[in-house]
C-alpha cells in the first residue's frame, strides 16, 4: 500500500543521512529536507481528498463556508507550521523552531477570532 | 524523480566529499572549497523545485 512505499522512503532518506552525517554534516539536513518534502507532497494528495469530500458534506449540513475555509486554513497553517519547525529543530535550531511554532499558533487564534465573535452574537440573540 | 532526489542528493554528498579529501590531501584548500560549494549549490537547485511545489500544492489546497 501506499503506507508501505512513504515507510520504505522515510527509512531509505534516514538511513543516508545518518551515514553522510559523519563524512559531510550539511548533506544530511539537505537530506532530510528532500525527504520531508516528498513525504509531505504524498500527504498533501491525501488531504485533498478528504477537503473534496468534506465540500461534498457542505451540501447536506447548512455550515457557513466561511468557518470552515477558516478550518482548512488553520490545518495549512498547522501544515506548513509543523513542516518548518520539525526541520528547524532536525538542524539543531530549537529556539527557531519554537519560535515559528509560536508564530503559527498565534495566526491561528487570529484566525479563529471571527469565528468566536459569531458565536458570542448568537449566544447573545438566545439570551437578549 | 521524485524518490530519486533524495539518492541523487546522497550521492552528490558522498562525491563532494571525496573530491574535498582528495584536494585537501593534495593541497589545495581552495578547490576543496569550491568543490563543496558547488555540491551546495547543486543540491539547492535539486530541492528548491520541490520545497515550491509543495507550498503552492498546499496554498491551493487550503484556500490561502
Amino acid at each position: 500500500m501506499e503506507i508501505l512505499r512513504v515507510a520504505a522512503l522515510a527509512a531509505a532518506g534516514v538511513t543516508l543521512a545518518v551515514f553522510l552525517k559523519q563524512i559531510r554534516p550539511e548533506y544530511a539536513l539537505y537530506i532530510s529536507l528532500a525527504t520531508c518534502a516528498v513525504i509531505l507532497l504524498l500527504a498533501s494528495g491525501r488531504l485533498s481528498y478528504v477537503i473534496e469530500m468534506v465540500e461534498k458534506l457542505q451540501s447536506y449540513i447548512p455550515v457557513d463556508s466561511v468557518y470552515l475555509t477558516s478550518l482548512m486554513k488553520m490545518v495549512g497553517i498547522t501544515y506548513v507550521g509543523q513542516f518548518a519547525s520539525g526541520l528547524c529543530r532536525d538542524a539543531g535550531y530549537s529556539a527557531v523552531a519554537s519560535q515559528i511554532e509560536l508564530f503559527a499558533k498565534l495566526s491561528i487564534l487570529a484566525l479563529s477570532m471571527p469565528v468566536l465573535a459569531a458565536l458570542l452574537e448568537t449566544i447573545q440573540e438566545f439570551l437578549a | 524523480m521524485e524518490v530519486s532526489i533524495i539518492f541523487k542528493i546522497g550521492a552528490v554528498g558522498i562525491l563532494v566529499s571525496v573530491l574535498s579529501q582528495v584536494l585537501k590531501h593534495s593541497g589545495r584548500e581552495e578547490q576543496a572549497f569550491l568543490t563543496s560549494l558547488a555540491g551546495l549549490i547543486v543540491v539547492l537547485f535539486w530541492v528548491l523545485p520541490y520545497i515550491n511545489e509543495l507550498f503552492e500544492t498546499i496554498q491551493q489546497l487550503f484556500l490561502f
